[in-house]
């Protein structure tokens, strides 16, 4: 167990009460905790008595680290520090106090995880409940009456001048309400003083603007609806209510749902919810002499992201994120960034179900029979110059180009379901009691499934319960079910269930041609009369970029010519994410790596690394040689932009993004058609300020199957380059 | 409307049922070729006179290829120049993608000439001098190897050059059909490829990047490109695993027919030919049923150049004379012969008249306008009375007639081409009397 281990763990336990893993606002909120130090010892005893155990018990180390035990046991130690007065009887209380409430956690994680939820504070809640009423029975321990005595207290500690600053404070010119707003702050660390909440406030600045703008907007929003139903407002004063509002406000707008407009408006309309199930709550709570502290706030944020979970469709309205960045404006930023990019709900890419160049016949929400439950779906066959979909007369179904070819699959996944033996209808014909005609299933992940339908008769190459690769045959094209002429039905639905409702879905990377040109499509639903076709993989392309885990990389690192050499490696996490870390500065690249691209995901680390410059270079390339396409991509706008104009864009991340960052890549040329050695890319990276470009860096990127492979950067008299090679 | 004059004619009456076919033969007019009228293209240019469509040439392209890849994922066409070499049509190949097959030096000039990349040559055939080789090399066009000494030939080449050759093995093969080709490439089937092959993987200087087998021309059945297909993949496969290569590409060859009409065949070509579709399924079923990584499929290449070009040539010419033969057969002479017509050695080629006609159709002789007796187009055809002077088209004449034509007893008339907006080009001109001062060189002694 490293000490460094053991620090982190410690500090996270405290920003963990917001959501965050920050360092520099951890070391502000263990500074207002000890501006009683009393309470500032209990909490870190608490805090250091349960992140051990849960160390030396053998669980997970990373939650450890990440301070996910110990700020229940953090919150208690801070409320035994409250209720008792200083003494060593009361110290030993707080580490058995600690011990119960990380078990307590540890129980709840048990039952929550199972429905993917957090257990949040009711640890913390059940454990200072327990004790609150045990304690009536403890004869050995006295009450703090601090709280109540405050002057005297801060009197005996600190003399008059003391009491004169605390009362100064208290009576500081401002506003009543900005006064509520942080004592109500305060009071999430027990200290029920202005500078207390001044300083968290302070620090959630500095963390994140959106997490400090949710803070606001919580309180001010049940500030305004306790005017509203005449509840007088000073009992936010002296009650532990308004941190619930604070709490939840950043919970729901910036942590558990990726901060958006729409993330907005909830965090907003859940408020009065909230301030009725506080004041309800307590009535029911205050029968048993307890005070509800978090029990609103757990109810509404468990409950709210567990509403959205089971949702149906996932798509429309609140993302849940998947991963978190560093903070909730990044996180917008990154998954703003995605939703242009790729499938996020699935977090698959979906290419298109057959070879070749298809058309589409009827689209989304199609005239014909994509209507309803049924409108995420697409008609595919293939046309001629004349867009006709048959030679001859098409008395035939042979006439029909698209007849009898191949369909494959859109994805990795499982077949659960054929249907096969219904023989074609005739040209013109349609068979209405076998809608669906012979089909095929395919689940991709957990509730995300492929259709494909009336397809020819025994003509499946694959059999129920087969694990297929992304692009291998399925069947041929036929025109069996409700089909009067060949062609290729296909859907995405969230059940096992033949021609059950559809959800919507996108394609990933692949071309459309409009007359002669042709246009790289990094994300779309084709539309009714376009033509497209998959990227073709060229092999030898996407063994370049080949990161094997455990693989070393001898690398060398230009500054301005001066030279470093390095090394680093490809790993793979235990989620199953591969990257490349560079372990002089700790930096890591994670990318993922497909049939079709090669996408750098996300970095952590220094902008000075090499893997930074890797990152940008690398961050989109496709594996399909074409050179007369562009394919651009969207970067999140917190990697490259101007640092100040950053800053002000996370004020304003809610309400809409005027940043934006945009990657190119194009190929420059290849040695050899099949089998090149070396493959010469360009990419640029351009940033845009109300869609006006304010700064490009352009990269040079030449690969090698055997060399040395390097980028190549330059702006003004600023050069670098990165050379790596296997080793 | 007014009606059309005609010579008159004596038809024998055949008593009884007519056959199966039905017993009428009339011929529907060719009037226009790309909305233009023959007329106009005649007396323009003059009589005869090849037209090339243009419009056609990309819609047979887009038709093959899309048969093609909309069957297997890496599919490569390859323009067969001994097909038609003329600059113009090869280029709208290139254009729509397809790379170069050249089988001689001359070929390879034409196709550097035309702007194909070096790597996108394949050089074929079994005449390669040392300095095509070297040029082909140096370009690193693919070279199939057709025989032993060829090998031998390369492999002495490399000991001075510096670039490595990238070869592929032409292959004869048993599909099946007969006659077996067996005068192209090593044969598979009693080891000889495999050996060339083990010498290429044994020597250090060459890349093997593909194979190749044509197993013969105007197949008519899909099947034999299946077993070769099948055959090809086999090999490659055999490869993989000895040598650890993954071979780039397999080259079916073209020798897909056209819908002309092979001599002596009881049924017309329109019927009996097999679509694209047809043959892109059998060889694609083939190699998708092998056992390639699906990652690293080969490429599939095709050096189809009949089946393409064959339908978008067409012939226009005019009614010589007419006379009676011995026999008491009518015989047409026409301006166009077999010097121009080369394929009419080998099909029944279509005429048709430019304008409407009667319903009479007289059983004729269609002679070309050579003073030699071989000058036959037709030996026999159920011909409408044209008289001298009118003008008909023959059909589907694009492939090798504009390329093994000869120059004997007339000169060679123009081409010209129906670009895709209907406008007309001359792509290459017809040949004069200059041609020959240029070319002769008569000694002193005889001026």
């Amino acid at each position: 167990m490293k000490i460094k281990h053991v620090i982190v763990s410690i500090l996270n336990s405290y920003s963990q009460i917001f959501f965050s893993k920050n360092k520099v606002f951890a070391a502000f909120l263990l500074i207002v905790s000890f501006i009683d130090v009393w309470l500032g010892i209990t909490g870190l005893v608490s805090v250091i008595v349960a992140n051990f155990l849960a160390l030396s018990m053998g669980y997970d180390k990373k939650i450890v680290k990440d301070g996910i035990y110990g700020f229940n046991p953090l919150l208690t130690g801070l409320a035994i520090g409250i209720y008792f007065a200083a003494s060593w009887n009361a110290l030993i209380l707080v580490v058995i106090i600690s011990i119960l409430t990380l078990f307590i956690s540890f129980v709840l994680q048990g039952i929550f995880s199972k429905y993917g939820l957090p257990f949040l504070s009711l640890p913390f809640l059940f454990a200072v409940w327990l004790m609150s009423l045990a304690f009536v029975e403890f004869a050995n321990f006295g009450i703090s009456a601090k709280e109540i005595y405050t002057a005297n207290h801060l009197y005996s500690i600190g003399g008059i001048k003391l009491v004169q600053a605390y009362e100064y404070m208290n009576n500081f010119p401002i506003a009543g309400s900005i006064k509520t707003y942080f004592l109500s702050l305060g009071a999430i660390f027990f200290q029920f003083n202005i500078l207390a909440g001044f300083i968290i406030s302070l620090g959630l600045l500095i963390y994140s603007r959106q997490a400090f703008l949710m803070s606001l907007i919580g309180f001010y929003a049940a500030y305004a609806f306790y005017i509203f139903l005449g509840v007088p407002t000073d009992s936010l004063n002296y009650s532990y209510f308004g941190f619930n509002f604070i709490l939840s406000a950043i919970a729901i707008g910036s942590y558990f749902i990726v901060p958006s407009f729409k993330s907005l408006v909830w965090t907003i309309l859940i408020i009065p919810i909230l301030v009725i199930i506080t004041i309800g709550s307590d009535k029911i709570i205050g029968q048993f002499f307890l005070s509800v502290y978090s029990l609103p706030f757990n109810m509404v944020v468990l409950g709210f992201i567990y509403a959205l979970k089971v949702r149906v469709i996932h798509k429309k309205g609140l993302i849940a994120p998947l991963y978190h960045q560093k903070t909730p404006e990044q996180t917008s930023y990154f998954y703003k960034n995605a939703i242009h990019n790729e499938n996020l709900i699935y977090g698959i890419r979906f290419s298109l179900p057959f070879f070749g160049k298809w058309f589409v016949s009827q689209g989304i929400n199609g005239e014909y029979t994509h209507k309803d439950a049924w409108q995420h779906a697409w008609d595919f066959v293939i046309t001629d110059e004349q867009s006709k979909q048959y030679k001859n007369e098409g008395d035939l179904l042979t006439d029909y180009y698209c007849y009898d070819k191949p369909i494959v699959a859109p994805a990795d996944g499982t077949v659960v379901e054929i249907i096969d033996g219904i023989e074609d209808n005739i040209v013109g014909d349609v068979n209405l009691r076998q809608n669906w005609g012979n089909t095929i299933i395919i689940q991709h992940g957990i509730g995300i499934f492929s259709q494909c339908s009336h397809i020819k008769a025994n003509s499946f190459k694959v059999t129920k319960g087969m694990f297929v690769k992304c692009g291998q045959i399925l069947a041929n094209v036929g025109n069996s079910g409700r089909s009067p002429y060949p062609h290729l039905h296909f859907q995405f639905q969230n059940l096992n269930i033949v021609g059950c409702k559809t959800t919507p879905v996108s394609f990933n990377n692949y071309l459309q041609f409009d007359n002669k040109d042709q246009k790289f499509i990094r994300i779309g639903e084709p539309l009714k009369n376009q033509i497209v076709s998959n990227i073709e993989p060229m092999f030898a392309l996407k063994k370049m970029l080949e990161f094997i885990p455990g693989t070393e990389y001898d690398a060398e690192f230009l500054v301005n010519k001066k030279s470093k050499a390095m090394s680093f490696i490809a790993d793979v996490d235990i989620h199953n994410f591969s990257f490349l870390s560079y372990k002089n500065d700790k930096s890591k690249l994670y990318f993922s790596y497909d049939n079709t691209v090669f996408n750098a995901l996300n970095y952590i680390g220094l902008k000075t690394s090499p893997l930074f410059l890797m990152f940008n270079a690398l961050y989109f390339i496709s594996f399909g040689f074409y050179k007369k396409i562009s394919f651009v991509y969207r970067m999140p706008i917190h990697i490259n932009s101007n640092k100040l104009l950053l800053i002000i864009q996370d004020f304003f991340v809610n309400l809409f993004v005027f940043l934006k960052t945009e990657y190119k890549s194009e190929f420059i040329e290849i040695n050899d058609n099949f089998n090149p050695s070396e493959i010469k890319i360009r990419t640029e990276i351009s940033n845009y300020l109300f869609r006006r470009k304010i700064s490009n860096t352009v990269y040079t990127i030449i690969l090698n199957n055997s060399g040395y492979s390097s980028i190549n950067f330059k702006r003004k008299n600023k050069t670098k380059e990165l050379k790596w090679k296997r080793k | 409307m007014k009606k059309i004059y005609q010579r008159p004619t004596i038809t024998k009456i055949n008593e009884g049922m007519p056959s199966k076919f039905g017993n009428r033969a009339t011929l529907k007019a060719i009037t226009k070729i790309d909305g233009i009228d023959v007329h106009e293209i005649i007396n323009k240019y003059g009589s005869p006179v090849f037209v090339v469509s243009e419009k056609t040439i990309r819609e047979k392209y887009k038709q093959a290829y899309s048969a093609f890849s909309t069957r297997y994922p890496k599919v490569q066409f390859a323009w067969s120049y001994k097909t038609n070499y003329n600059d113009a049509v090869c280029r709208i190949f290139h254009q729509q993608g397809s790379w170069a097959e050249v089988v001689s030096g001359f070929e390879y000039q034409k196709a550097i000439n035309n702007s194909v990349a070096g790597n996108n040559i394949i050089f074929n055939g079994p005449s390669k001098s040392d300095e095509d080789l070297v040029l082909a090399i140096n370009n690193r066009s693919l070279i199939h190897i057709d025989h032993f000494d060829e090998l031998y030939q390369i492999i002495e080449l490399t000991k001075t050059l510096s670039e490595r050759p990238q070869v592929a093995i032409r292959m004869n093969m048993d599909t099946g059909v007969y006659p077996q080709w067996d005068r192209f490439g090593f044969n598979y089937d009693n080891g000889e490829a495999w050996t060339a092959i083990n010498r290429i993987m044994m020597n250090e200087k060459m890349d093997l990047r593909g194979l190749h087998a044509h197993i013969g021309t105007y197949m008519m059945t899909p099947e034999p490109y299946k077993v070769a297909a099948f055959k090809i993949a086999t090999l490659a496969n055999k490869i993989k695993q000895k040598w650890q290569h993954s071979i780039s590409y397999i080259d079916v060859g073209g020798g897909f027919a056209s819908q002309n009409t092979l001599k002596g065949a009881y049924l017309p070509g329109t019927d009996t030919t097999p679509s694209f579709d047809q043959y892109a399924q059998a060889i694609t079923d083939a190699i998708l049923s092998a056992d390639f990584d699906p990652q690293n499929m080969p490429f599939l290449f095709l050096e189809t150049g009949r089946a393409l070009i064959d339908d978008a040539g067409y012939l226009l010419g005019s009614v010589l004379a007419n006379k009676r033969l011995a026999d008491g057969r009518r015989a047409t002479i026409l301006d166009v012969g077999v010097n121009i017509l080369f394929t009419s050695f080998w099909y029944e080629h279509e005429v048709y008249p430019t304008k409407e006609t009667g319903f009479q159709t007289e059983d004729t002789i269609l002679y070309g306008p050579l003073c030699m007796n071989i000058d036959v187009v037709r030996q026999s055809i159920k011909f409408p009375l044209l008289k001298k002077g009118d003008n008909f088209v023959i059909k589907r004449v694009g492939a090798y007639n504009m390329t093994q034509w000869m120059q004997f007893i007339t000169l060679r008339p123009k081409i010209v081409l129906i670009d895709t907006n209907g406008e007309m080009h001359v792509i290459r001109n017809n040949e004069t009397l200059d041609v020959f001062k240029d070319s002769e060189i008569i000694p002193e002694h005889l001026r």
